[in-house]
């Protein structure tokens, strides 16, 4: 079942990588690299079920941390005068 | 108790993979914006509860839902309101005046 999960997780993290790559902006980008980090971050969990450990979750703590601060700081960035679009 | 675990991953990623396919159809950075900020938060919780009751409890999971539901909004919110003040040429955010 978890494999399933992986493949779907696996097509969205795709999907965000595209929109990483071609985003016309460099609002697009940090937003898609946002949406990358969630899906890393259910990778990283679907992968500690599978493996049945839980080692994995301290991995998803740094995951949701660093997407937050990248995040915020992107948008400090572009109010400040970086660049919009 | 497992099955359920299964059942929540599976959601969690089908969400995942929902907010995917919207970050490359969606045609507005905003409507991106909106794709990052909730769908993903609704599929990572998805994949914590799944996490959580695989494990059998524990207060990591929940630790991690918390954080993501308080500060998803407020990145995408942090994210929109840079766009908003660029685009309609305000001033910056109140502590960076001199920029």
């Amino acid at each position: 079942m978890t494999a399933v999960a992986l493949a779907l997780l696996a097509c969205a993290a795709a999907l965000c990588a595209v929109r990483l790559a071609t985003g016309p902006g460099f609002v697009d980008r940090v937003v898609a690299a946002d949406a990358l980090a969630m899906v890393l971050l259910n990778v990283v969990l679907t992968a500690g079920v599978l493996w049945n450990t839980r080692d994995y979750l301290d991995v998803a703590v740094v995951l949701a941390a660093l997407a937050f601060v990248g995040t915020v700081a992107a948008a400090r960035f572009v109010s400040g005068g970086g660049p919009l679009a | 108790m497992r099955e359920w675990s299964a059942v929540f991953l599976l959601v969690g990623a089908a969400f995942s993979l929902v907010a995917g396919v919207g970050m490359v159809r969606y045609r507005d950075t905003l409507s991106r914006l909106h794709v990052a900020g909730k769908v993903t938060t609704f599929g990572a919780a998805g994949a914590l509860l799944g996490s959580f009751l695989h494990h059998g409890g524990g207060w990591q999971e929940l630790a991690i839902l918390a954080f993501l539901l308080l500060t998803t909004p407020a990145g995408s919110h942090a994210l929109a309101r840079a766009i908003a003040r660029r685009f309609h040429d305000l001033p910056g955010w109140p502590s960076s005046g001199d920029s």
